[in-house]
């Protein structure tokens, strides 16, 4: 059962919401603690019992590092064994599911990350132990944000967990995202991939130009909504039930620089890298070499962040690169420039990166560059390209206007001007888009 | 350095909480009475088709429904195969979809095109030429080791005779059917008869030759393919004013029908064209392995039930189909193996030959195969749809007919 199913929207989340209001509050959190250990249950049993085993060491290392204190030898021990055994756990079960040996269970980047942020904030001071499992193990594996987070400290979540009551207008805009989310995921994300599928699906002799200019747009686009949609779904499904979860994705095609990109895409587990890795190598920037190396070192472990792939190293490779030059050299030409210049830059240097980590391996990334170049073939397009343009035109130019803040510019406009319009049309276009998104499924 | 370089550059709004349960003073406003409107309608949507799908297909909860529970990924998959089925705006959403899809210039699903009137294959030919010519020179060393006369029939499908209406830029020219079929009668020029029909179906494509919902040739079309090969084995072919049409049902929905799975197709129209010139009477002989079935008529209206009007055509299909001419007026005998798109003009052979035999080599096995003979005929016709002949082994098989070795 996935959040994007129909058994998830009419059964999961009615019966989970009703029971959740009719508890007393001091049980919402074990309703809602039951509610994921279900949820994660219907998805991955195996994965669920790999959850359960290293939520509990981390819950049981926690307190010992509290105790012990920064700079103490069991308290250093404590939160090294924390953090060996989440990194350990990322790269082992990513790695086999790279083989192909078994699937990635689900939730293992944001669970192992959550909880290893958590150890290092509780060693370094920074937060309070969480006392009751139930709490840790919502903190950790709330099931709407399961997918790609957003990754939340414990700060963040602690003030909520004695507020979580149902809120009318919190469900108000938690409905909103979750019809987002949705649609931007199954409508959206899964139509771009089948489109991006076929161009990858024409022969390699076949190939032109425009044809992988378009192949690797569309998986440009479909890595962004379905990323997007999950945060989105999350946000939701969280503020459905009293929560607040950050954004995590903040219109990164529209930036105008690769630097404004990398800020834009997944926020939270960029500021995961930026105090976590960063912060712990106490890196300081004392000059270009130390400047280039942290760089490089945030934006490939970044890439690392999607799986253990040579492809997703050198796709944060490839961005590192293009940040490095605009922070060493290019900062006060980039001002110069026109924004429409600037965006195309942006866009076309975000492309050729996705170029990388689209690809199944380098070489294919290299041949998709040469062919983006014109180096690969002299057709630019032929009848193939354009009846996979003309069938999903509609499809095309939706995610490109909703990959820009246009329409929330426009609806924030009239929210401004009407408010009572505004509701109404939010209320119309989000019943819809529910609509629309439920004849997808 | 760092200070030209930041990350923070993304405001992160927060959310102003409202309580339901206080007095506050937001609800004293009414601010949030608007602001309820949207959650509310949400919450009783949700509810109303959990609930009227939940009333109107009550799920089974015997002991293998509540034995999944100890399966909970079984469970959910059941659940969502439950929901699928069962959403209790199940038809409209689909029929939405569907127009969603139609909206956005999408005109092929699941490699089925929707054309003007009905729906239409998307035929492609696997990359893998070996079976095409595996098919060929199977053909091309059987023909010529018998002493019977052989033919050699190749029919298009439809998307390319009915070309205009397949979406722009369609790839369907890919597979170049024509040329394939020039050059396939070419290969058998002066061992076999080789019957070009591609060109008299294309002439004819305003007519109803192809059905909406299934992928054969109609009786019409069978009727234009039959003119074809008629002269071309040396008959003389019937003209329509020698046929009387008769409706044997107009709700056939075909196999493409199901795979296309979103509705808004007229069904199909199934039409017997029985012959009137001369009296005359056929046995429809059906061998199906373990049962035999017989029809003395070559459209038996006994065989046409509800839903599978096209069985009405010679009785349906079957592994071998022996057709006998009741009385005089015909001579001779034919040995046809083919695929399904043969039914659509044997009826008008059977007004030529005392004895027609049709195989379907894909539902019999290689010693049936073996076991029919070209030299008990006196003329072999091989006859598939180039979707039959460039995509299986079907023609590599009959051409085992009559041979004692086993392949």
């Amino acid at each position: 059962m996935d959040v994007f199913s129909l058994p998830f929207l009419f059964f999961f989340l009615p019966v989970t919401g009703l029971v959740f209001c009719l508890v007393p509050r001091r049980f919402r959190v074990f309703v809602l603690f039951v509610a994921s250990a279900f949820f994660y249950a219907m998805t991955s049993p195996v994965g669920l019992g790999i959850m359960a085993v290293s939520v509990g060491i981390d819950f049981l290392l926690a307190r010992p590092i509290f105790l012990c204190g920064k700079g103490s030898r069991w308290g250093k021990a404590a939160v090294t064994v924390g953090a060996a055994k989440n990194i350990l756990l990322f790269v082992t079960l990513s790695s086999i599911s790279q083989l192909d040996l078994m699937e990635m269970p689900l939730g293992v980047t944001v669970y192992c990350f959550t909880s290893l942020g958590y150890l290092v904030d509780l060693y370094n001071g920074e937060t309070d132990p969480i006392t009751s499992f139930y709490d840790y193990g919502l903190f950790c594996c709330f099931f709407g944000k399961l997918y790609v987070g957003p990754i939340i400290s414990a700060n963040q979540f602690r003030g909520q967990l004695g507020t979580l009551r149902p809120s009318l207008s919190l469900m108000g805009q938690g409905f909103i995202w979750l019809c987002h989310g949705l649609a931007k995921k199954v409508i959206l994300a899964d139509g771009v991939l089948a489109l991006g599928t076929q161009f990858k699906d024409i022969p390699y002799q076949e190939k032109t130009v425009f044809g992988v200019w378009l192949l690797v747009i569309c998986h440009l686009l479909a890595t962004y909504y379905t990323l997007s949609g999950f945060s989105d779904m999350a946000r939701g499904v969280g503020a459905l039930f009293g929560m607040e979860l950050p954004e995590n994705f903040h219109y990164p095609l529209q930036a105008d620089s690769v630097t404004d990109f990398f800020s834009r895409f997944n926020i939270s587990a960029n500021r995961f890298v930026r105090k976590y890795v960063y912060g712990a190598l106490s890196a300081e920037d004392n000059g270009k070499l130390s400047t280039t190396l942290n760089i490089l070192l945030i934006t490939i472990l970044m890439g690392l962040w999607y799986g253990i792939n040579i492809n997703y190293l050198a796709w944060g490779g490839v961005l590192g690169f293009f940040i490095v030059l605009e922070t060493l050299y290019g900062e006060k030409v980039l001002h110069r420039l026109p924004s429409l210049v600037r965006w195309l830059y942006t866009f076309v240097a975000v492309v050729f990166s996705f170029a990388i980590y689209s690809s199944g391996s380098i070489s294919q990334a290299l041949f998709y560059l040469k062919t983006m170049v014109g180096l690969g073939t002299s057709r630019l397009w032929d009848n193939q390209v354009l009846y996979l343009l003309t069938s999903n035109w509609l499809l095309l130019v939706l995610c490109v206007v909703f990959c820009s803040g246009f329409i929330s510019r426009q609806g924030k406009r009239l929210q401004a001007r009407w408010l009572l319009v505004s509701q109404i049309t939010s209320l119309a276009v989000n019943l819809c888009l529910f609509v629309a998104v439920l004849a997808f499924l | 350095m760092l200070s030209s370089f930041t990350w923070d550059r993304v405001p992160v709004p927060s959310i102003r909480h409202y309580s339901l349960w206080g007095l506050s003073s937001q609800l004293k406003e009414g601010l949030p009475t608007k602001k309820s409107l949207l959650p509310l309608t949400f919450i009783a949507i949700i509810l109303a088709i959990s609930i009227t799908t939940l009333v109107g297909a009550p799920p089974e909860l015997g002991l293998s429904t509540l034995a999944t529970i100890g399966h909970p990924v079984r469970l959910a998959e059941q659940m969502t195969q439950y929901f699928k089925e069962n959403l209790s705006i199940r038809q409209s959403l689909q029929n939405l979809s569907l127009q969603l899809r139609l909206m956005g210039g999408n005109r092929e699903i699941n490699g089925i095109f929707l054309a003007n009137d009905g729906l239409i294959k998307n035929f492609s030919a696997t990359t893998d030429t070996s079976i095409y010519q595996k098919n060929t020179q199977s053909l091309l060393e059987f023909v010529q080791t018998t002493k019977t006369p052989c033919a050699l029939v190749l029919i298009p499908t439809a998307c390319v005779i009915y070309q205009d209406q397949v979406p722009d830029y369609a790839p369907i020219e890919k597979t170049n059917q024509k040329l394939f079929i020039e050059e396939t009668t070419k290969a058998f020029a002066g061992l076999a008869t080789g019957v070009d029909v591609y060109t008299p179906l294309y002439d004819a494509r305003d007519r109803y030759l192809y059905y909406r919902t299934d992928d054969n040739l109609t009786t019409e079309g069978g009727f234009v393919v039959y003119q074809t090969l008629a002269k071309r084995l040396g008959l003389t072919p019937k003209t329509p004013e020698d046929f009387a049409l008769d409706n044997l049902g107009e709700g056939y929905y075909g196999p493409l029908y199901d795979q296309w799975g979103y509705g808004g197709v007229k069904p199909d129209t199934i039409m017997a064209w029985r012959y009137i010139s001369q009296p005359r009477a056929w046995q429809v002989d059906h061998w199906l392995r373990y049962e035999n079935r017989t029809y003395y008529s070559l459209y038996p209206t006994e065989a046409v039930v509800q839903g599978e009007e096209i069985n009405g055509i010679l009785g349906g299909l079957s592994p071998k189909i022996t057709i006998t001419t009741l009385g005089s007026g015909a001579k001779g005998s034919l040995l046809v193996l083919g695929d399904r798109t043969t039914l659509s003009y044997l009826p008008f052979l059977a007004i030529h030959y005392q004895t027609i035999t049709f195989a379907d080599t894909s539902l019999l096995t290689d010693s049936e195969v073996r076991a029919l003979n070209p030299e008990d005929y006196d003329q072999v016709l091989f006859s598939y749809s180039l979707d039959t002949y460039l995509n299986t082994s079907e023609p590599y098989r009959a051409s085992s007919i009559g041979s004692t070795a086993t392949q």
